[in-house]
């Protein structure tokens, strides 16, 4: 099912491209409007690259999910009840190695942008890695119920957003606590605690979004 | 029958017979509430009149969050049963909540204003006050985006039932973070205990604020029901 | 209460707001009431 999925997402590619040049391009925006002061760009920088990734994550997946539907593939998938979490989660861990692993890369390549020491740059890839994964679980649970609509990534955003909050104060507060040299576990495991648990879900809403996503 | 009572013609038999007494006790409560809260009541001995900004405040925040709460529960009932009373009362009571949301909003920041010297401060509640806007304001959205109002009540209804599992999670997290960022000194509220002259104007401005929501309630589920005759009468001819 | 308080204008604009849109919902509200039932007869 992973591979299947991994395949899937495969095909598309030239869609990455677009993906991860939106995300560079912004940081790199972000970093020119900030200014060179080299303090100032320090402490914005887990921000910004953060809130940029929780952007790309939303705008990226309703055009994968659209696809498949047009295909009838969710039609399919419903057919089988046991299948339709196993068939998100595939799809969860499938995003998290195309595009979650390569963002977060990218976000520690353009990190000299930011002048990071080696030791923020690490924790700050990270906790997007762990941070991701939740993400791109809230972005497929938006795509299933918008799947319908004209909104696309502006709604899912503006649906979606008010969740990510925990997510986004969790993983900053680790970047806070290196960049002060604090001990940084405590808020390293609410985060990961809250990633589980937003997983688990937008999962299990996922499956029951799927249900009615597919009515026509 | 037991499941009567869920049934539309129902409610709104009752809400009939109930809406003039809603009518008749909501200008009754608000009358009184405002003449206690504006004129009889005692100042506060710490913060003067402005205390007088909470019996506004206070009653709307308490809405904001019964609203909500009822928001989701509706919600359970439009998915698991999809209940067709429990659609009408969703998708009214959510314009409902977001005012009481934004009353209590404004009426803080005018309340900080002259107490913290400023409209807003980055306090915990109030964070999670302006999340809680968010949220209704994406069940809006979400609710809007569909072409198919029995669809979008749906997704709408579980993006509810998310939202209201995340609340506390949202409300901690942001807790947390207040902590971090600031210390205590700013925002720590001696909360005095109540003394009974005050707690008057707060039960009756409650109490009008309970009969102001069951009133546009009824109004709006009316409204709804009428909209949707419509739709079927056009869909039919 | 006494009208010389330096909160007055706080105060007002508190009472002010909530009274002003409580009752600009309600008459949005009935409006659209009345029209959604006239449209059906």
């Amino acid at each position: 099912m992973i591979l299947r999925e991994l395949y899937n997402l495969s095909l598309h590619r030239g869609r990455f491209f677009s993906i991860f040049t939106f995300f560079a391009l912004a940081l790199f925006c972000a970093s020119l409007a900030l200014g060179p002061n080299e303090r100032l760009l320090k402490q914005s920088a887990p921000a910004l690259i953060w809130i940029l990734a929780i952007l790309t994550t939303f705008f990226s997946t309703p055009h994968l999910l659209k696809k498949e539907a047009q295909h009838g593939l969710l039609d399919e998938i419903l057919l089988h009840p046991s299948l339709a979490s196993t068939y998100l989660l595939s799809k969860v861990i499938a995003e998290c190695i195309f595009i979650g692993f390569p963002l977060a890369c990218v976000g520690l390549l353009l990190s000299p942008f930011f002048s990071l020491s080696s030791h923020e740059m690490l924790s700050l890839f990270l906790t997007l890695l762990i941070g991701f994964p939740a993400l791109s679980a809230l972005g497929i649970l938006g795509s299933l119920l918008t799947l319908n609509t004209q909104g696309g990534g502006l709604l899912i955003s503006l649906i979606l957003l008010p969740l990510t909050l925990p997510l986004l104060i969790f993983g900053l507060s680790v970047m806070d606590m290196v960049r002060l040299g604090l001990d940084s576990f405590p808020s390293f495991w609410l985060l990961s605690g809250t990633s589980l648990f937003l997983i688990i879900l937008a999962i299990a809403a996922g499956s029951w979004a799927l249900s009615f996503a597919t009515e026509h | 029958m037991k499941v009567t009572w869920v049934k539309p013609r129902y409610f709104f038999e009752v809400s009939k017979v109930l809406f003039p007494i809603f009518i008749g006790l909501g200008v009754f409560f608000f009358a009184v509430g405002l003449y206690t809260a504006l004129l009889t009541s005692p100042p506060d001995y710490q913060q003067g009149d402005a205390m007088r900004i909470m019996y506004v405040h206070v009653p709307a925040s308490w809405m904001a969050l019964f609203a909500y709460a009822l928001l989701a529960f509706l919600s359970f009932f439009v998915l698991v049963w999809r209940s067709p009373l429990a659609e009408l009362l969703a998708v009214s009571i959510a314009p409902i909540g977001a005012l009481f949301t934004v009353l209590s909003l404004v009426t803080g920041s005018l309340w900080g204003k002259p107490m913290w010297g400023a409209y807003w401060v980055w306090d915990a509640r109030l964070t999670s006050v302006l999340v809680l806007l968010f949220l209704y304001s994406g069940y809006w959205a979400l609710y809007k985006a569909y072409t198919h109002t029995d669809q979008g009540i749906r997704a709408a209804s579980l993006l509810a039932l998310v939202g209201v599992i995340n609340l506390p999670i949202i409300k901690w997290s942001v807790n947390w973070w207040n902590t971090l960022h600031q210390p205590a000194s700013l925002t720590k509220l001696s909360a005095p205990s109540i003394h009974p002259s005050m707690l008057l104007p707060l039960g009756l401005m409650t109490a009008a604020y309970i009969f102001y929501f069951f009133i546009l309630l009824i109004l709006r589920a009316r409204t709804e029901l009428n909209k949707r005759k419509l739709l079927i009468q056009e869909s039919l001819t | 209460m006494t009208f010389d308080t330096p909160y007055l204008f706080y105060i007002l604009c508190a009472y002010g707001f909530t009274i002003f849109s409580l009752i600009l919902f309600l008459g949005w509200s009935y409006l659209e009431w009345k029209r959604s039932s006239t449209d059906e007869t």
